[in-house]
């Protein structure tokens, strides 16, 4: 059995890898990759080869001026003639010797101009990067928002739909007290309301199945927050239908090819 | 450090920028364009090679790619418009790929010349002409589903043949 929703995935990773998704498919792919283990492993394995394609265009050297105009002639790997000038037994007259000293003067001021600005530099600079560190808090910032703002509109999406239909889950032995609903439409996905659920243990997770014929879907997971409540979107197959019954059990982090662990929540449909 | 960054990455940054572009000139263009963008907004002194090269050749493409659409449109784009349509992306701490050393390259284009034709016309058009999985289905009037798998066998073959 495939993983939570997979299926209407299914070949996306690679062209994920290689940039073959415009914006609204990237985004819907990344949403999807938050919960398939299957997606993230195939573009984990992919990404080298997208990153080798860059280094696969036929060999052509570039001009020897390229080099020149980036990184400038003091660079120049070439070997140089030494300019140097060997100074032992070269006598200055007494005119240059006052031209000398007078350069060495100037030469030292410069020097002191210099490491004035370099020290003003690098004040810039650990501002520079306060500002980038600012900038980065804020993407991030702004990526969770984005995130949010995008789980909100999926959920908004689900009990708008015209074919949305509630159905009451009960909780099962390992979690007495829970209750909930599940709001699915055939459409545009499902939502699941539950509170009382138990917290998860270390390593575990909440997973969610459509039951249907001939074994349950796996169609997504379900996060508990401090006060043992669940809202949260799941997004079955589209092929999926209406299930005989929508479950929620505890399984290992990473999410169960089938269910396996105790059955916390069950709440069976008209169909 | 941006001459060793220069001299372990001109070839396929170049190699790159010909291969979207076609013309010799505009990618001298791109390339010098992206190593001036790579000394104006990254920290140069500081980072890896392996880093910058790889940023490098992910500018070169992204740029490359934006003025290769803006010609086929035949409006203009100078430097300014494609700088301002990629950024550098930052140091992650997610394991970096080192670049590939000459014969790792040799043995992937090789590969890639080796590719099913179905295979390796999708993932070229898509990873040097930027295109997208709709923009292929159009043109070359393929079912999009079509599209992903020739995609992601591709890839699966080179990363076993080339990269494994």
């Amino acid at each position: 059995m495939t993983e939570p929703s997979h299926r209407s995935h299914d070949g996306m990773a690679g062209l994920y890898a290689i940039g073959g998704l415009n914006r609204i498919d990237r985004d819907r792919f990344e949403q999807h990759l938050e919960t398939c283990v299957v997606c993230v492993a195939t573009v984990t394995q992919l990404l080298p080869v997208a990153r080798g394609l860059s280094q696969a265009a036929p060999t052509q050297q570039p001009p020897a001026s390229l080099r020149l105009r980036i990184v400038g002639a003091d660079s120049d790997p070439r070997p140089r003639r030494d300019a140097r000038i060997p100074l032992s037994g070269v006598r200055l007259a007494p005119v240059y010797r006052v031209v000398a000293v007078m350069c060495l003067i100037a030469a030292a001021a410069l020097g002191w101009y210099a490491a004035q600005h370099v020290t003003r530099s690098r004040q810039l600079r650990d501002s520079l990067d306060a500002s980038v560190l600012r900038i980065q808090a804020a993407d991030h910032d702004a990526v969770t928002s984005r995130q949010v703002a995008r789980e909100l509109r999926a959920r908004a999406d689900v009990l708008a739909a015209p074919d949305v239909a509630t159905i009451s889950l009960q909780g099962q032995p390992a979690a007495p007290n829970a209750s909930g609903r599940a709001f699915l439409s055939g459409t545009r996905g499902a939502v699941l309301v539950a509170s009382n659920v138990p917290p998860l243990p270390p390593g575990q997770i909440y997973q969610v199945w459509f039951v249907v014929p001939p074994d349950p879907i796996a169609v997504g997971f379900a996060r508990v927050d401090g006060a043992g409540r669940i809202f949260s979107t799941v997004d079955p197959p589209s092929d999926a239908g209406i299930p005989l019954a929508i479950a929620v059990t505890l399984e290992p982090e990473g999410g169960a090819a089938d269910p396996s662990g105790d059955l916390l929540l069950l709440g069976r449909t008209d169909r | 450090m941006l001459s060793i960054v220069y001299d372990r990455v001109a070839e396929p940054a170049y190699s790159l920028a010909i291969r979207i572009l076609e013309r010799p000139e505009s990618a001298e263009e791109i390339v010098a364009a992206v190593f001036e963008q790579l000394k104006d907004e990254a920290d140069v002194s500081n980072a890896d090679v392996d880093h910058l090269g790889a940023v490098v050749l992910s500018l070169v493409r992204q740029r490359a790619i934006v003025r290769r659409n803006a010609d086929a449109a035949t409006s203009k784009v100078g430097t300014k418009q494609e700088r301002a349509a990629v950024e550098i992306p930052k140091p992650t701490s997610e394991r970096r790929e080192p670049l590939l050393s000459p014969a790792a390259r040799l043995r992937l284009q090789q590969s890639l010349a080796k590719l099913a034709p179905e295979e390796r016309t999708v993932i070229e058009l898509i990873f040097f002409e930027g295109l997208t999985q709709h923009e292929l289905s159009d043109r070359l009037t393929l079912p999009i589903d079509t599209i992903r798998l020739n995609v992601e066998h591709g890839l699966r073959t080179l990363a076993g043949t080339a990269l494994g």
